[in-house]
């Protein structure tokens, strides 16, 4: 099925992608290498990057951005066809789609494989005030149910996702409602709390206007006594496309960068101005911490992203020692109340500095104010500070592998052969250069997603 | 209506209770390095001790296929030079996942297992025979091994590969509900902490990633210091089972007592260790054990001292110098004038 | 669920056969095997750990190993060793009760994990004679849904053997009608066909098991045969030389179930079918595979003469070996809607005995659940419980993964939630246990009523325990009385005579 085109649009973007797609539909059947597949992939993403106001939503924007507004045909981004999902999708002779899918799968999971790698000096000890829109806008029904009982359940995923990876670090949460900001959920390390805050929230219905600037100087206020060796971090959620707000938020913005407040929005609708500017201005300039979303799972993966710990801003530094205690687990025999909750438990921890006894970690004894953690919890953030390489996908050269089994979960590499040339398509290896060994990549996925470890390099018996 | 539609209901709500019997995998990583068995064999003044810890481990499999049709297992060797897989058959193009039931006959003309029994369960002995056979050459080529250089134990390559098959396998069987657990099985020495650091970044990880695909990790320790700090906090933290054993009489007994505890039942079985589990961390300059230390920002190094040159000795970035003032401060100031900035230093 | 019911209707047959019978049994290691698998799992842990001991343990220590959380498994654990004799009570001196493992089981089952002295037990296996597994599994399918066609009545249905017809009536699972001698399906036939293949397989077993021992034969050579059966390899000849008289005589009649195959009557040599394998495993996989043997054969058929390099090759690109779905998988909506992937002739038919089909596509039907066709099944003597679990083990992988996940995070909300694995809809649950219920308003139990009780103290005793191990049906604490089931009556009498008369 050749791909549906209007003829009445014959400009550059066009061509691109016809050709894009032609290229696609001979990876299928006697093309060489992925290379093809994956420059796809990455003009799709500049698309979408450059379209992002070509959002579900024609509406009217405010006039400042007009110049990123443009579409790569010249005109506005949303004068250009709307691509469709299903205008993707390519059927070939026998309507087989399973080649397709599993491009597409394969593709997923490369892009997913590729995270950053660059050792960064990353602010472990974060402190991030989560912000959610919780104005009328909210209520749209373009994520399903609506976008806010959506946007709480991310949160809520995130805060488990945040917490897993950051442990020793801590969140607030504020909402937008009525023109006001209120903060539901005090700056703490204890998730939980949080997530109970957001259960509540979710049966709240929307209401009324957002106000941008005091929820940013709620924020600050809660983000001053936090000392310098955290990171201060305000990640937004924002629905609408406007903001209520009493005074000039410019000025709000100017103390956020004095402060070294990093802000962070995730947009609903359509981009907005101030929120761009608010990002660029509190990021040295950066703009990429303003993103839209493009569907649900877009959406997840936006909050994803904010689940890895910014990297260390030469300007921001605050390199220091922190104190803090490795208590002892106790066991007993009778419950004991603990000083965090006043319940009765048994056993627990004992803080080393003034023994006593709290119920979970990581915490912050309420009695010294001394942070207690479990030196597991140090251990999770390690895999930020020294991320493991990428593996390279080995050439398909001669077919002379060295193995036919991939190296830690013993798959037979599949053997990918063009029908017609007899040719090899892929490899299927992915090799680390360490240490030589090669991987599936189901393997590569989870060795970098979740394991961190390489299962050769470990199983070196030399350093 | 209600009282005749009560007991219905109710019936059903018990009837689900029962949990529907799952499947398993077990996937073994055991250490082989000849260096450690000769000194505990050395120790125990007996030979071959790992002789017999690999007679319980086979029965220990065959139970484990005993115990549900679909059981599956894996053992990883990690030897002293790398790691191995000696269940199911490296190199062979046999597809592991179907190991079920149409398992090839590649390996029939090996004439070295013949202590397995020709007549035994199919399956066991399609497990046994490979095991075997695979440990024979594994032990043929440690032979050539024996003055190659060796810094660090290569347990944890074994453990993050069986997790890597775990995940594969679960990914594969997704439609079997499979539950898993990784054992482990080492054999202590003496000098084993130096060891013990250069494993402890990638032995946490394992750990991350075992919570996370819930996969619980038991360790069975031979000999030497009843302790194992990492391979203890393994076990506590993936809620599996940490067994120490000082000779390796009598091992199958612990096996199948201690061991096997399928997943399915770790919600209803006190699991035999209770003991505490020592979660301090050791000092990056000193060495000691510490309880109340600093930590580096920047590397989340732990520290026990206020380190000269106010310099973070393992990632080099300096400190704020305020900061270290004020921690050097000794905090014994009861007099009212000086209380503020006491208070100021904790926080 | 229906795997539970399979085990307890085998282990039901076991656990009637006389002592002398179970010990004779119990000699083979195949069959020790087999019977530990179709114990609890709880229960197979406890062998475990007593096989290799040779001691006695007390009681009260294996109930400590057990957390508060799991008395009723352990009851159950308990009650189903003492009642297959694996256990031997004893007290010892200081009069607590000890257990020990039985003698004969403990060697067998040791043998058989060890590869001891196992006699054969597991067949003999002629080297360089296999066999396409394609072949078995045509055989095998072919064989085995001609019994299922014919239940349904499909026009086009071979008759099966007269063996089969005959062990069909006797089992009351089908009826010839008086005036034209012609099959019809009975209340429980109907029931029959919505049951696992492994389930439906053993209950012509288990009928076939009564029928022989009017025959004369000897049930422990037609059960050890069956068990053995089932631990064989597929694909891999097996000889006939060892097996006893009763044994060959079998071999027939297996043949007629499709649980194995022989190239002729006189052949020397038999193979397995992945029907036979299916004897001794629960596993839903195995089992449906096998039930939807014929119809992966014809896939296979179609794969083969297209290519097949590219369709491994896509599945193998996408990792999706072991993950195909499987024959028959249902969807079903809160609004009723019924999909079944399926495009087999008996899926469907047995599909139509509850349902309302309403279209079918290349390779899938779907169809209503409605009132009328709910009830047209309950009246056909199938029970709504019997629906939901068929439901339920078929449901499409991906309805069991969100089922996986809604509970996972429920319990990681609330870890103290009661609530069980949902697969189904709970409105089609709900609703459908509401027809029937439409059907019976009044339920009938077996049990004993207790009454009359001296103290409140002594009621309040007996009915906690009655409640604890889940047999108490009914209470009336004003009156004092209670109510328990037929099976739970021994157990708390027994506490009742321990408990009272300390007193």
């Amino acid at each position: 099925m050749a791909p549906k085109i209007s003829d009445s649009e014959s400009d550059a973007d066009d061509v691109i992608q016809i050709s894009n797609r032609r290229q696609r539909k001979q990876v299928h059947f006697d093309a060489n290498s992925k290379e093809p597949k994956k420059d796809k992939h990455v003009d799709e993403k500049d698309n979408h990057d450059n379209k992002v106001s070509k959002n579900k939503k024609k509406k009217k924007k405010k006039p400042q951005g007009n110049e990123n507004l443009q579409g790569a045909n010249g005109g506005y981004a949303w004068e250009d066809e709307i691509k469709r999902s299903w205008d993707l999708v390519t059927v070939d002779e026998e309507a087989d789609m399973t080649s397709l899918v599993a491009s597409l799968i394969d593709a997923r999971k490369k892009r997913a494989a590729k995270r950053n790698v660059t050792p960064y000096q990353r602010g472990i000890i974060r402190t991030l005030i989560l912000t959610l829109d919780c104005s009328e806008s909210m209520t749209e029904k373009d994520l399903r149910p609506n976008r806010h009982a959506m946007m709480i359940q991310y949160s809520i995923d995130f805060i488990h996702e945040f917490f897993d990876q950051n442990p020793i670090s801590q969140v607030g949460i504020v909402i937008m409602r009525n023109g006001l900001a209120q903060l539901v959920s005090q700056v703490s390390g204890n998730p939980q709390d949080h997530i109970d805050v957001l259960k509540k929230i979710r049966k709240q219905e929307p209401k009324g206007n957002p106000s941008l600037q005091n929820a940013l100087e709620m924020a600050r206020g809660l983000l001053l006594p936090i000392p310098s060796h955290c990171t201060r971090e305000v990640l937004i959620i924002f629905g609408s496309l406007s903001s209520t707000d009493p005074s000039d938020i410019h000025q709000t913005i100017a103390s956020l960068v004095d402060e070294r407040i990093r802000c962070k929005v995730i947009g609903l609708s359509a981009q907005v101005a101030i929120c761009k500017e608010l990002c660029k201005q509190t990021n040295y300039g950066d703009e990429s911490f303003y993103k839209i979303l493009l569907d649900e799972t877009h959406f997840k993966e936006l909050f994803d992203e904010a689940v890895i710990p910014l990297p260390v801003n030469r300007i921001n530094k605050g390199f220091t020692l922190v104190k803090m205690g490795f208590p002892t687990r106790v066991y007993e025999d009778t419950p004991t109340f603990c000083s965090c909750h006043s319940r009765l438990v048994y056993g627990g921890y004992f803080c080393p500095n003034c023994h006593n006894k709290v119920c979970s970690l990581p915490t912050v004894c309420p009695c010294c104010d001394l942070m207690l953690i479990l030196s597991t919890h140090l251990a999770r953030s390690y895999h930020h500070l020294m991320p493991l390489k990428t593996f390279n996908e080995v050439p398909v050269e001669n077919e002379n592998f060295p193995t036919d089994n991939c190296f830690s979960c013993q798959k037979t590499f599949p053997v990918l052969k063009n029908n017609k040339t007899g040719k090899l398509l892929t490899s299927s290896r992915y090799r680390c250069s360490d240490c030589s060994q090669d991987y599936c990549i189901d393997c590569d996925v989870f060795i970098h997603e979740i394991l961190h470890n390489c299962p050769g390099c470990e199983s070196k018996p030399t350093i | 209506m209600d009282a005749i539609a009560d007991p219905n209901f109710k019936h059903q709500g018990n009837k689900l209770n029962a949990v529907e019997e799952s499947p398993s995998l077990l996937t073994v990583v055991i250490d082989i390095t000849p260096q450690l068995w000769t000194e505990f064999d050395g120790k125990k003044g007996k030979k071959g001790n790992i002789l017999d810890v690999l007679k319980a481990l086979i029965v220990f499999l065959n139970a484990h296929l005993a115990f549900n049709i679909s059981n599956q297992v894996a053992v990883i060797a990690a030897h002293s030079q790398g790691i191995k897989y000696l269940y199911p058959k490296s190199g062979s193009n046999s597809n592991a996942s179907e190991l079920d039931d149409d398992h090839n006959d590649h390996y029939e003309t090996n004439t070295d297992k013949f202590i397995i029994s020709k007549n035994m369960y199919r399956r066991f002995r399609n497990v046994d025979e490979t095991l075997v056979e695979e440990l024979y050459t594994l032990f043929k080529e440690e032979k050539k091994n024996v003055g190659k250089l060796t810094q660090k134990s290569t347990l944890a390559g074994g453990m993050s590969a069986a997790l890597a098959y775990t995940d594969r396998v679960t990914r594969e069987m997704e439609t079997m509900s499979l539950k898993s657990r990784i054992m482990v099985i080492t054999c202590g020495s003496e000098k084993n902490n130096r060891e013990e650091i250069f494993q402890y970044i990638p032995i946490m990880n394992c750990i991350f990633s075992a919570t996370k695909i819930k996969c619980p990790i038991d360790v069975v320790k031979v000999g030497g210091s009843k302790e194992s700090t990492f391979l203890q906090q393994t076990t506590d933290a993936t809620n599996g089972i940490y067994l120490h054993v000082t000779s390796t009489n009598g091992l199958l007994q612990y096996f199948s007592i201690a061991m096997f505890i399928d997943p399915s039942l770790r919600q209803i079985i006190v699991k035999p260790n209770k003991g505490s589990v020592d979660f301090r961390t050791s000092c990056y300059v000193t060495g000691r054990v510490v309880a109340v230390g600093y930590i580096c920002s920047v590397c989340l190094c732990v520290l026990s001292i206020i380190p000269p040159g106010n310099k973070c000795p393992a990632c080099d970035s300096e400190f704020d110098e305020r900061v270290i003032a004020k921690l050097k401060k000794k905090p014994v100031v009861p007099r009212l004038a000086k209380k503020k900035s006491s208070g100021h230093i904790s926080k | 669920m229906s795997s539970d019911l399979l085990k307890h209707s085998v282990n039901q047959y076991l656990e009637e056969l006389p002592q002398p019978v179970q010990t004779r049994l119990y000699e083979s290691p195949a069959t020790c095997l087999a019977i530990y698998r179709l114990l609890p799992e709880l229960a197979k842990y406890f062998m475990m750990s007593m096989v290799f001991n040779e001691n006695f343990i007390l009681l009260r220590d294996l109930d400590r190993w057990v957390k508060p959380n799991g008395k009723i498994q352990f009851q159950e654990a308990i009650k189903s060793l003492k009642s297959l004799h694996l256990i031997i009570p004893k007290k010892n001196d200081t009069g607590a009760l000890m257990i020990g493992l039985n003698p004969t089981f403990r060697e067998s089952f040791k043998n058989a994990l060890t590869g001891g002295e196992v006699r054969n037990s597991f067949g003999i296996v002629i080297e360089n004679n296999s066999i396409s597994m394609d072949i078995l599994n045509e055989y095998s399918s072919s064989k085995w849904e001609t019994i299922l066609h014919f239940m349904v009545g499909t026009p086009i249905a071979k008759i099966p053997s007269a063996n089969v017809l005959n062990l069909l009536k006797s089992s009351g699972l089908m009826e010839e009608t008086e005036t034209t001698a012609e099959f019809k399906i009975t209340n429980e036939g109907f029931q029959f066909l919505l049951q696992e293949a492994n389930a439906q397989i053993w209950t012509l077993l288990l009928q076939y098991l009564k029928m022989a021992e009017s025959f004369q034969m000897d049930p422990v050579d037609i059960l050890n045969f069956i068990f053995m059966l089932g631990s064989l390899e597929v694909g891999k000849a097996y000889s006939t030389k060892e097996l006893s008289d009763t044994q060959k005589n079998m071999l027939k009649d297996m043949r007629d179930y499709g649980l194995i195959f022989q190239k002729n009557s006189e052949a020397s040599v038999f193979y397995p079918t992945n029907l036979s394998i299916v004897l001794t495993s629960d596993n839903k996989n195995a089992v449906r595979s096998a039930a939807g043997a014929l119809d992966s054969v014809v896939q296979k058929n179609k794969d083969d003469s297209g290519n097949v390099d590219a369709n491994t090759m896509l599945n193998d690109e996408v990792g999706l070996q072991g993950q195909k779905t499987p024959e028959g998988a249902v969807i079903v909506e809160t609004n009723f809607k019924l999909y079944s992937y399926s495009n087999s002739p008996l899926q469907i038919a047995i599909l139509s005995l509850f349902l309302h089909l309403k279209t079918r596509f290349a390779n899938m039907v779907t169809g209503q659940i409605t009132r009328e066709s709910i009830r047209t099944a309950l009246t056909n003597g199938i029970t709504a419980e019997q629906i939901i679990a068929y439901l339920e083990t078929h449901a499409h992988p991906q309805m069991r993964r969100l089922a996986e996940e809604n509970l996972m995070k429920k319990l990681e909300l609330d870890p103290n939630s009661k609530d069980t694995l949902q697969i189904l809809p709970p409105t089609v649950v709900d609703q459908i246990r509401l027809w029937q219920l439409e059907l019976d308003r009044v339920i009938c139990y077996d049990g004993s009523l207790y009454s009359d009780f001296e103290s409140s103290t002594e009621y309040n005793l007996l009915s906690k325990y009655a409640q604890d191990i889940g047999v108490l049906l009914w209470r009336d604490d004003k009156k004092r009385k209670f109510f328990v089931s037929k099976e739970g009556n021994s157990q708390v009498l027994d506490y009742a005579k321990r408990k009272l008369n300390k007193k």
